[in-house]
């Protein structure tokens, strides 16, 4: 296959004029390398984040609602019916009964040290596997069953000073108001933050529910892990139709758990249940979500910017040196479309090169900074996976990033040379004389 | 050989039967010790020392005045040092509300009988009459010894919703019906707290005396730490001294008297 003449010719002077270009190469590099990289980045802290909201709210749905206050009776029987009425929907789905106790007056001792925590998980910890086996166990590991035994994160063991296989007492108040204690042997100690940024802790839902003076069947949450799968729109409406179908009274669906919050509190006249998808219950978290897309794009743009105006503006002065060399191959019957194509090719050639690098660099830099451990950073860990953050090459962004700087920059070039070519050979001839 | 008798001497004594005691007379023990609790027809006001010892951590100490109107439900207690943070600090219990007052923001915060006083081992309920008899029902009783008190054991679960703990244990004397030790549990038996009444004073009230504890000693038994690898846990020795029955003005259970108090 022949090369084209302008191919050809921009290659040579491409190599001829590669130290000249060098800063220019620099710039595409590590404007395209930053870009990718920070997209990378910000795409696998959003998803660490989504991760811990799973494990936190017990999977891509939640199932919850009563009277007055959320309650269910007869909890595993729902959950059974719940998951029934996903897989009818066409949705793969494991649901769980879950007791989410707030803890504010509850209090963990072990050898007379004392840690308190803001929500405590009762779970069944063989149903929740998948889930909760995702946690990073620093100590021991997920027990069987909902007995009594307590996962604890790692400041929580810290504090008390116990580790697997000890024996520590919950301290907490019941539902008839009286002070009760159960004794938890801690299964494992793990290091993960969840969703807010605190740390929960999990403990076997018989054991629980029996502490608080509830009957065994009872729970407060039925949660539905789909495997992050069927959580688009059209899946939730299906499943929140199949619920309604299985004789369960269903409220609409919520954006925001919030608003079945309030229609819970003023009453219903029967129990009345809300499929609530995990993005209804991260509002809060959404902003944040939004705050760091934002912010990764407004850095991408600038960069963008940044290499489309250096490599435009610093290419008008390199042809304008060039006039010379420029008219003399319009002299010898250069057509200008060839000319302009070599030019054309010659940038293509620079953005190629930058661009290339400029993945190498955010795959190393991919690379690197899951070596440093992030968790000294206050509240940080809630976009870290195991302590580190966990980049997700994000191609199609990149490939968006790299075309975006390939036809901007070409365009800009295109129109600086555009001019210069069409100069006579005489007078570029001269005015490169005379430079 | 006069250790082999003392020993043999203990033993009887212990052997032997201390009191015969009925499920009616139990309770009515039980009724006067929440009654020795109770100071109903006078006001009573007494000097606190609160010293609370954290084993690894020293000693902290607070002096409080308290005053109490237990036929009207009420009662206030002002820190008065000695560190200057906590000097003008306040508690009121009053309509059935216990309200805590901090000077440096002017502001009462609703707070409860189960939190504990100036984060040290004691309730604020232990300031308190203990509803020994109207919140509990006897489980069982016995009799025992404590040190030189001959005692009836009563083991209490609660009846009513609003009480500290579920479960207690009292050792109560049997002639003059005072508490000389009490065990809390919780609701699964797990023994929380230990208080300890050594000795009672006698104070006037009018043509009578009434009995009021010299000090109380408080044990935590979840909080505390392991100081060359045994178990000390945290405690808190309340004694009141300077106690009296005499009258005072009604303002004084009230919130202004707690700013007025305060600021000086």
């Amino acid at each position: 296959m022949r090369i084209p003449v302008s191919l050809s010719l921009a290659l040579r002077s491409f190599l001829h004029r590669r130290r000249e270009y060098a800063s220019l190469l620099l710039v595409c590099l590590f404007g395209v390398g930053v870009s990718l990289f920070s997209l990378s980045v910000s795409r696998g802290m959003i998803s660490s984040l989504a991760d811990k909201a799973r494990i936190y709210y017990g999977g891509d749905y939640v199932v919850m609602g009563g009277t007055g206050e959320p309650s269910i009776d007869g909890a595993e029987e729902m959950a059974g019916r719940v998951e029934e009425a996903f897989r009818s929907a066409g949705i793969d789905a494991k649901a769980s009964v879950r007791l989410d106790f707030d803890a504010k007056q509850a209090a963990y001792y072990f050898e007379g040290a004392e840690a308190r925590q803001r929500v405590i998980k009762g779970v069944d910890f063989t149903r929740e596997r998948g889930l909760l086996g995702r946690l990073t166990f620093v100590d021991g590991g997920l027990p069987e069953g909902d007995g009594a035994f307590a996962v604890l994160s790692r400041p929580a063991a810290r504090t008390l000073g116990c580790s697997a296989g000890d024996e520590i007492t919950l301290l907490l108040v019941d539902v008839s108001g009286y002070i009760n204690t159960v004794r938890l042997t801690v299964a494992g100690v793990y290091r993960d933050s969840s969703v807010f940024g605190m740390y929960t802790s999990y403990v076997g839902r018989s054991a629980l529910t029996e502490a608080c003076g509830r009957p065994s069947s009872w729970a407060n949450r039925v949660c539905v892990d789909t495997g992050a799968e069927g959580t688009d729109e059209a899946s939730s409406s299906a499943a929140l139709a199949a619920l309604s179908g299985a004789g369960l009274a269903m409220f609409p669906p919520v954006r925001d758990k919030r608003v079945f919050y309030d229609a819970l509190a003023r009453g219903f006249p029967e129990p009345t249940f809300a499929l609530v998808p995990l993005s209804a219950n991260m509002t809060e978290v959404r902003v944040m979500e939004v705050a760091m897309k934002a912010l990764s794009l407004f850095v991408i743009s600038m960069l963008v910017v940044i290499i489309v105006a250096g490599i435009g503006s610093t290419w008008r002065v390199v042809v304008m040196k060039r006039l010379g060399e420029l008219g003399i191959y319009r002299s010898v019957g250069m057509q200008r479309r060839t000319l302009l194509a070599a030019l054309l090719w010659e940038a293509a050639l620079l953005v190629s090169a930058g661009c290339a690098g400029g993945v190498a660099l955010a795959l190393s830099g991919q690379r690197l900074i899951r070596l440093a451990d992030f968790t000294f950073i206050p509240s940080f860990d809630i976009f870290l996976t195991d302590g580190v953050v966990e980049p997700i090459t994000d191609w199609a962004g990149g490939a968006v990033v790299i075309a975006l700087v390939a036809s901007a920059t070409l365009a800009v070039v295109f129109r600086s040379v555009r001019r210069t070519v069409a100069m006579p050979p005489a007078e570029a001839l001269a005015s490169g004389d005379a430079s | 050989m006069k250790k082999g008798i003392l020993a043999a001497l203990a033993a009887l004594s212990l052997a032997s039967p201390l009191l015969a005691v009925t499920d009616a007379e139990a309770r009515s023990l039980l009724e006067r010790a929440e009654q020795n609790t109770s100071f109903f027809g006078s006001d009573f006001t007494a000097n606190c020392s609160v010293v609370q010892e954290k084993p690894g951590e020293g000693q902290s100490r607070t002096a409080a005045v308290m005053h109490r109107r237990d036929s009207a439900g009420k009662w206030a207690i002002l820190i008065t040092g000695p560190s200057k943070k906590d000097k003008g600090k306040g508690y009121l219990q009053s309509d059935g509300t216990v309200w805590f007052y901090d000077p440096s923001d002017g502001r009462f915060t609703f707070t409860s009988a189960r939190d504990r006083f100036q984060n040290t081992n004691a309730n604020t309920s232990d300031f308190a009459p203990q509803p020994y008899a109207r919140s509990y029902a006897i489980e069982r009783h016995s009799e025992a010894r404590l040190g030189s008190f001959r005692c009836v054991v009563l083991d209490l679960r609660a009846t009513a919703k609003d009480v500290e703990y579920p479960r207690m244990r009292l050792w109560v004397t049997a002639d003059d019906g005072l508490v000389r030790k009490r065990e809390d549990y919780s609701l699964s038996g797990q023994r929380l707290r230990t208080l300890a009444i050594p000795s009672y004073q006698s104070v006037p009230d009018g043509k009578s005396s009434r009995f009021v504890p010299v000090s109380m000693v408080i044990q935590d038994d979840l909080r505390g730490k392991k100081v060359g690898g045994k178990m000390v846990n945290e405690r808190t020795v309340i004694s009141l001294s300077s106690p009296s029955f005499a009258a005072l003005d009604g303002s004084v259970y009230t919130k202004p008297y707690l700013e007025m108090m305060s600021a000086r």
